[in-house]
């Protein structure tokens, strides 16, 4: 799936980030991951051979150092909704990144990009779903 | 018209204030409790406290048909997130917002805010404008804001000194209204008088074209 070493753009280290660090490079991608905060890079296995950056992403000569005009995939990871739109349409409408994933508390944001090449992660969503399919499982015969 | 003003402090204020008296009619939105309960203990105006980078707030706020949104959120990506919400979900034509980093003034017109106010950005707009003409003295906006008259004193490296008012192009709706020259005399202008070093210019233009009429004068 991914013949030539294609390269990997994430801001924000935290377990949804950090995970999907790891999982990227395990897929033989070159990573960078970006936080704001040092201390978020702890939480990555001593063997991730991707590239940390310290900063927030939200300037856009950090993301520039940080290869966005390259890379192949972005992913806008951070805890907060509204930095995750900014930075993932930075990435998609103005450096063009093909492939770009923005994760959203509130589900709302998906208004903001849905007309857009983003692909939104909803944690929430997904664990609602979770919840109600586990539900319907356990209770759903009993109406 | 009927504005939104979502987010914002000191400024929020005086905006409320100034818009108020031109008889516009204003919905607010603030994070901070104590700030709602004082603005809506001093205004008559209905002010809803919440996040307003959050869908349910502007929702309940009932901000649809609004003409003008102004985001005022001391962070850059709230007032995208907000303007786009306004643009995007309440079909709201005008978005205002305010930018910490001059960078983000481009950017977010690029992603769809109509008009981006960077304070930082406007200083140094104006410092550059004002590096070659000594004293940008008062700008007095005359008959509610439709005409400025505003001063500038001449440094003596202007291309218009020694050049006849004639020679100038000004912008439409301007003129040179007089001169003081260095020595203190007063003259209103004709077309063959000329400019020198020292002069100080009283110019009346619309309100907006004066970096226009600076420009003109370096030019």
């Amino acid at each position: 799936m991914f013949e030539k070493k294609r390269s990997a753009l994430i801001i924000g280290c935290g377990r949804l980030g950090g995970h999907i660090a790891e999982y990227l490079a395990e897929h033989g991608l070159r990573v960078t991951i970006m936080d704001e905060d040092p201390e978020a890079f702890r939480r990555l296995s001593e063997s991730f051979g991707g590239l940390l950056l310290q900063g927030n992403g939200i300037d856009e000569a950090q993301l520039v150092r940080a290869g966005i005009e390259n890379a192949d995939l972005f992913i806008a990871a951070t805890g907060d909704d509204s930095r995750n739109n900014l930075l993932a349409q930075i990435a998609c409408r103005i450096y063009e990144v093909p492939t770009v994933f923005a994760r959203f508390d509130d589900a709302n944001f998906e208004k903001l990009v849905e007309d857009l090449p983003i692909r939104g992660i909803f944690p929430f969503t997904l664990s609602l779903a979770e919840f109600e399919k586990d539900f319907e499982f356990l209770f759903g015969e009993e109406d | 018209m009927h504005i939104v003003i979502a987010g914002g402090y000191e400024q929020t204020d005086f905006l409320i204030e100034n818009l108020k008296e031109n008889g516009h009619k204003l919905t607010v939105i603030n994070a901070h409790k104590e700030y709602c309960e004082k603005l809506s203990a001093h205004h008559d105006l209905p002010v809803f406290h919440g996040d307003p980078t959050r869908f349910y707030v502007l929702n309940e706020a009932g901000i649809e048909g609004a003409d003008v949104l102004v985001s005022l959120s001391e962070r850059d990506e709230n007032n995208l997130a907000v303007c786009q919400f306004a643009k995007k979900c309440f079909h709201i034509p005008h978005t205002v917002c305010t930018v910490r980093n001059p960078k983000n003034v481009q950017l977010f017109q690029e992603l769809g805010v109509g008009h981006v106010l960077s304070s930082t950005h406007m200083v140094a707009k104006f410092l550059t404008e004002a590096a070659t003409i000594q004293d940008l003295v008062e700008t007095l906006p005359l008959e509610d804001n439709r005409v400025n008259l505003f001063s500038v004193v001449l440094k003596g490296e202007e291309p218009c000194i020694g050049r006849n008012l004639i020679q100038m192009t000004l912008p439409g709706n301007t003129i040179i209204g007089c001169i003081i020259r260095a020595n203190g005399a007063m003259v209103v202008p004709s077309g063959t008088d000329v400019l020198s070093a020292g002069d100080k210019l009283y110019i009346l233009t619309a309100p907006g074209q004066q970096d226009l009429v600076l420009k003109a004068l370096k030019e």
